[in-house]
């Protein structure tokens, strides 16, 4: 299974094409949400395995794509409070970091990405 | 006699005249609201946790204490929204030096300076919290309703799983904690 190291490092290389030229406007903010975001990654994926090999230990694919929702509110608020980017112009950038994560990572990320 | 009168009323004027307002006003209720939910929500989710898979862990069991969750959390909205009559969020120099000490150096980056509108105050940088706990909880909700099920003897019921809860909490927390801290801030 990835790293939150490995997690965090992919973001940042994603997130620089996925805000294209908002980039500038997030590049202070970005690293502290996507580290703390990346570390959230690692703890959801982990119980979504646990819980794929015993039904009661962690939480399901399901439980663990809304915990994922509610750390990505945290952020999108926080680039959109930090920034004259719009929340859905920060939205999309978003949605597109995540599909070069679903892309790059593989087995139980795949369920909650 | 007639300019006695005027100096006096202009005396009286005058002394009637609030001091310009260098930092928010503190708010009690808002400071110990958020205390009061923190320890409220904190409880409510673990206990929950303990009892899941029994009757009493349901979502069922449990949506009344959603309700009065979401509507403390909504007075403190708006009294927060009321203090900053919607000028947005921006830290005076001041509460951001106690903000910045009492978080350690990691403050949330949406309360730092240069993220700030020109106009607003720390009122307005707790109206924003308040809303993002709000939206959190009601995804905390979503999940005991929808996602988390727990097996039972008569099949799969609602329930909050424990380790559903302690992500949940690790996430909820951070948010509610800088509330706390800019609420704290405030005072002095």
């Amino acid at each position: 299974m990835a790293t939150a190291d490995q997690i965090y490092d992919k973001m940042m290389q994603a997130g620089e094409k996925a805000f294209g030229d908002g980039w500038s406007a997030v590049a202070t903010y970005a690293p502290a949400e996507f580290r703390k975001m990346a570390i959230q990654i690692k703890e959801i994926a982990e119980n979504v395995a646990r819980y794929k090999i015993d039904r009661n230990e962690g939480y399901s694919p399901d439980t663990g794509k809304l915990l994922l929702k509610m750390q990505r509110n945290a952020c999108e608020s926080v680039l959109v409070a930090t920034t004259q980017l719009t929340l859905i112009a920060v939205q999309n950038a978003m949605d597109a970091m995540f599909e070069v994560l679903r892309k790059a990572f593989k087995g139980v990320f795949r369920s909650i990405l | 006699m007639m300019r006695a009168l005027l100096l006096a009323g202009a005396l009286l004027l005058l002394g009637g005249c609030p001091a310009p307002q260098l930092v928010s006003p503190y708010d009690e209720a808002i400071d110990r609201g958020i205390v009061e939910f923190y320890e409220q929500l904190n409880l409510f989710v673990k206990d929950t946790a303990d009892a899941a898979g029994r009757p009493e862990g349901t979502y069922q069991a449990n949506s009344r204490k959603y309700n009065a969750l979401e509507t403390k959390l909504d007075v403190l909205i708006l009294r927060a929204s009321s203090a900053s009559a919607g000028a947005g969020c921006r830290l005076e120099a001041k509460v951001y030096e106690k903000v910045e000490k009492a978080l350690a150096n990691e403050v949330p980056a949406d309360l730092k300076p240069a993220a700030q509108s020109a106009a607003g105050d720390a009122s307005g940088c707790n109206t924003k919290l308040l809303e993002l706990v709000k939206r959190q909880l009601a995804l905390i909700r979503e999940i005991h309703e929808k996602t988390d099920k727990c097996d039972t003897p008569a099949g799969p019921v609602s329930c909050l799983r424990r380790a559903t809860a302690a992500s949940a909490l690790k996430i909820a927390n951070q948010s509610i904690h800088a509330v706390s801290v800019v609420e704290a801030a405030k005072r002095n």
